[in-house]
């Protein structure tokens, strides 16, 4: 039997859009029941339970971040002026962030599979894509309102009016800000805007809700839409311009068709990869697979050349073309890992970091300065964010030592100490980001914070941040993802505690590095210096927790090593105990 | 003697081109592939054929230059109506079984007596006793064993192949000519990008690329391929 060449006469054309569209629903349908018949509803039940009983402890656990100070006359009309201008350039920060996904192919994630077997067939496009853009923007209103419900619920602790009239609106303009932002993602998508000209548009929307935090004013359809946000206090007609940017919906639901598939095929195999290790957490792959999903090179071309210059030509060398050796050449004492080539080595990976990832550790770094500054003023626990920012710049700043760990082959095959060298390779890091505490530093100047406290208690701040983040950001890139089978033999108690370390310890590390700071303020509240406390406090969290930490970086291949053999002398493992390093 | 009418072109290409920065994965590439040729496309790695494929089937966008297939351009509706693409990597939903999946691009491309056709399809690769296993548990051979038939159960008028063989075992990749055979005897285009030299018999024209160039566009012969592999 022939196969299904069709002559041009016959099949020319594309087939009927309802045989396509039908086509498309019945795959829904199957996948949908196949899913459903893979199902263990009592697994289902239980993770139901769990994600229930965890949404709903953060859920409280966030309503309760602010005080419960009500604002004071002055306070109200501050807020009154500025903040709709202050919620305009959240939403602005959103709605960027959604400019800049759709000129790199988002928002939309498709399985590879839809690419090539729905995308590639005679179907309409608009059509085919119209219901995973539903279904996203879908999800994108329930996570917006349920953040902006929580925001809510916070901002009713400060402001006069209803709690009940905060949630609302809290969760309508959380609402509204999702939808436009996937909306702007899908327009620049499917009108394929290119990254150079989304990234103007995204910097457009910034510098103008920027301009009205700046002036005090109301230009921006955002800072309109920040004006509705504070609709329980006051409601003027002129802020329903705040709506205009849900225009954006159905242009982007129109334009969906014309996404990209060379990237749509690239962002949907990135995604389920990232959501696999997301699911492991899996830290060093989730950073890996978004920097390729955001396109992320290192440069070719580094900012400064660090060493690496070799002789273009020359001659045959006296001493042999390759470094072989006799039987006893390589029987040379094993060296020592000179810090100078430790130093060197994240010096040349620092000097090719591309200006995206410059300016992201500018941001949190900055970020990180605002949110401290917001703990100084009394909101304790906006230390936990700020150390969350640190924790995030810090994997990206002790990527040399990361490298280490992606080639094991390559650092197996050194005759140096594994660990003493992965300890050299944070030095650098840990100075870079100490220095980018100073921009931290100066956010909170910025804000108000007085120049010298700022400086006194900022600088030990930002020096036990940086070590300790990297410190935390070393532990959890060194452990990798929490596999099934290493939780095969231990108690469910021991397991999950041990789940716990592994994800908690690692943020906790950069959260403590802002110690300095609550100690300052508790100092200064009783009217003493707060610099020289926050020195104090220098030695103690150094000493110990990131001396402990960096011991553990040092032995830790001999320790397991230690550890399996003790367990095989003890019986209670087969498997032959690995070299220890050097 | 009465002069000879040309065949309808299939495939063009013009200066088409495709660079990622200052990587030139394909250089300016003009091209004419008339209906009912059956073409082999070779070239080290690295050399572009799979760039090529990819813009022909609309999955890659030319960075210059154009592309048409059947009259139309790459990527456009009839354009894909008229080319099957049969990828190097078999890519297949994790949730549905082999039937359903043939069922559903089939439907998907409204073809017509496609019961029939996959059925025989499927028996002469040898998967119908995995009808109903979900693709997720299959080997490579397997996986892309069902990709071939998921390419050749739909109408198309130009078939493109791009390394076919890969992962086959005997009777799959002696299926596998035959069909080839078959889709070329219906009139249909066929361009098969490989390194094997199996295709190389049958194919009636040789296109050779190395570092994204142009280097050979004759007939095809084994001497000449082994040469230009070398």
């Amino acid at each position: 039997m022939p196969a299904a060449a069709a002559t041009p006469d016959e099949d020319g054309g594309a087939p009927a859009e309802g045989q396509g569209v039908e086509a498309l629903r019945a795959l829904h349908r199957a996948r949908r029941r196949n899913r459903l018949a893979a199902v263990d509803r009592f697994e289902a039940l239980y993770n139901v339970y769990l994600a229930g009983l965890l949404g709903s402890l953060t859920v409280v656990g966030l309503s309760n971040l602010a005080g419960d100070r009500q604002v004071d006359a002055g306070e109200l009309r501050a807020v009154g002026q500025h903040g709709p201008a202050v919620v305009g350039m959240v939403a602005a920060v959103a709605v960027a962030v959604g400019i800049r996904s759709g000129g790199r192919g988002g928002p939309l994630a498709l399985p590879p599979a839809d690419v090539r077997h729905v995308l590639l067939a005679p179907v309409d496009r608009t059509v085919a894509l119209r219901t995973p853009a539903l279904r996203q923007l879908r999800y994108g209103l329930f996570a917006g309102s349920a953040v902006g419900a929580v925001v809510g619920v916070n901002t009713s602790h400060r402001l006069p009016r209803p709690a009940l009239a905060w949630v609302a609106t809290g969760a309508a303009v959380g609402a509204v800000v999702a939808a436009a932002a996937l909306g702007m993602a899908l327009v620049v998508s499917g009108r394929r805007t290119g990254r150079a000209l989304s990234g103007l548009a995204a910097l457009t929307v910034l510098a103008w809700s920027g301009l009205d935090l700046w002036r005090g004013s109301t230009t921006s359809p955002l800072s309109f839409l920040g004006g509705l946000a504070l609709a329980p206090l006051r409601l003027r007609g002129v802020d329903l311009l705040g709506l205009v940017p849900l225009l954006a919906v159905p242009l982007g639901l129109l334009a969906v068709g014309g996404t990209s598939l060379e990237a749509a095929e690239d962002r949907g195999r990135l995604v389920g990869q990232l959501r696999f290790a997301a699911t492991l957490g899996d830290v060093r792959t989730v950073l890996v697979l978004r920097r390729q999903l955001a396109q992320e090179q290192p440069r070719g071309r580094p900012w400064v050349r660090v060493g690496g210059r070799l002789a273009r030509a020359g001659g045959r060398p006296a001493a042999g073309v390759t470094g072989a050796t006799g039987p006893g050449g390589t029987a040379a004492p094993v060296p020592k890992p000179p810090l100078r080539l430790a130093v060197r080595r994240s010096l040349q990976n620092l000097s090719r970091w591309p200006a995206g990832r410059l300016v992201r550790l500018v941001v949190l770094a900055g970020a990180a300065g605002l949110l401290a500054a917001g703990a100084w003023a009394g909101t304790t626990l906006l230390v936990v964010p700020a150390g969350l920012c640190a924790y995030v710049a810090a994997l990206d700043a002790i990527e040399p030592l990361a490298q280490q760990l992606d080639h094991p082959d390559r650092e197996e095959a050194t005759p140096r100490a594994a660990g003493a060298l992965r300890v050299l390779l944070l030095v650098v890091p840990m100075a870079a980001l100490s220095l980018l505490g100073l921009v931290g530093i100066l956010a909170a100047v910025a804000v108000g914070a007085p120049v010298a406290t700022a400086f006194a208690v900022g600088l030990p701040a930002a020096i036990a941040t940086g070590v300790l983040a990297c410190c935390g950001a070393a532990v959890s890139t060194m452990k990798g993802p929490d596999l099934p089978e290493d939780a095969a033999m231990l108690t469910p108690e021991i397991a999950g505690t041990k789940a716990i370390f592994r994800m908690g310890f690692p943020p906790l590390c950069a959260i403590l590095g802002l110690v300095p700071v609550l100690a300052g303020q508790a100092a200064a509240r009783r009217g003493l210096p707060p610099g020289p406390v926050a020195v104090q406090l220098l030695l103690p969290l150094l000493g110990l927790l990131g001396a402990l930490t960096l011991a553990w970086v040092r032995f830790r291949e001999e320790l397991k090593a230690f550890l399996a053999e003790a367990g095989a002398a003890g019986g209670l493992s087969g498997r032959k105990p690995p070299a220890p390093d050097g | 003697m009465p002069e000879a009418v040309p065949r309808p072109v299939a495939v063009e290409t013009r200066e088409l081109t495709k660079a990622y920065g200052e990587l030139v994965a394909l250089a300016p590439l003009t091209l004419t592939i008339a209906a009912g040729e059956r073409v082999v496309l070779v070239g080290t790695n690295g050399s572009g054929k799979t760039t090529l494929l990819r813009m022909l089937a609309g999955l890659l966008e030319p960075s210059g230059g154009e592309a048409e297939v059947a009259g139309d351009p790459a990527g456009s509706i009839d354009a894909r109506a008229a080319l099957s693409y049969l990828p190097d990597d078999p890519v297949l939903y994790d949730d549905l079984s082999l039937a359903e999946h043939v069922e559903f691009v089939a439907r998907l491309h409204d073809t017509d007596a496609w019961e029939d056709r996959s059925a025989y399809l499927v028996d002469r690769l040898g998967l119908t006793a995995r009808l109903d296993d979900l693709p997720a548990r299959f080997s490579r051979g397997l996986r892309q064993k069902t990709s071939l038939v998921l390419s050749l159960v739909r109408p198309f008028e130009v078939l493109v192949v791009d390394e076919p063989f890969v992962g086959l075992d005997q009777s799959g990749r002696t299926a596998l000519l035959e069909l080839l055979d078959d889709a070329a005897d219906s009139g249909a285009t066929v361009v098969v990008a490989t390194h094997q030299l199996e295709y190389v018999d049958r194919a009636t024209r040789c296109v050779a690329l190395r570092d994204g160039e142009l280097t050979h566009d004759g007939p095809a012969d084994q001497a000449t391929i082994a040469k230009l592999l070398a």
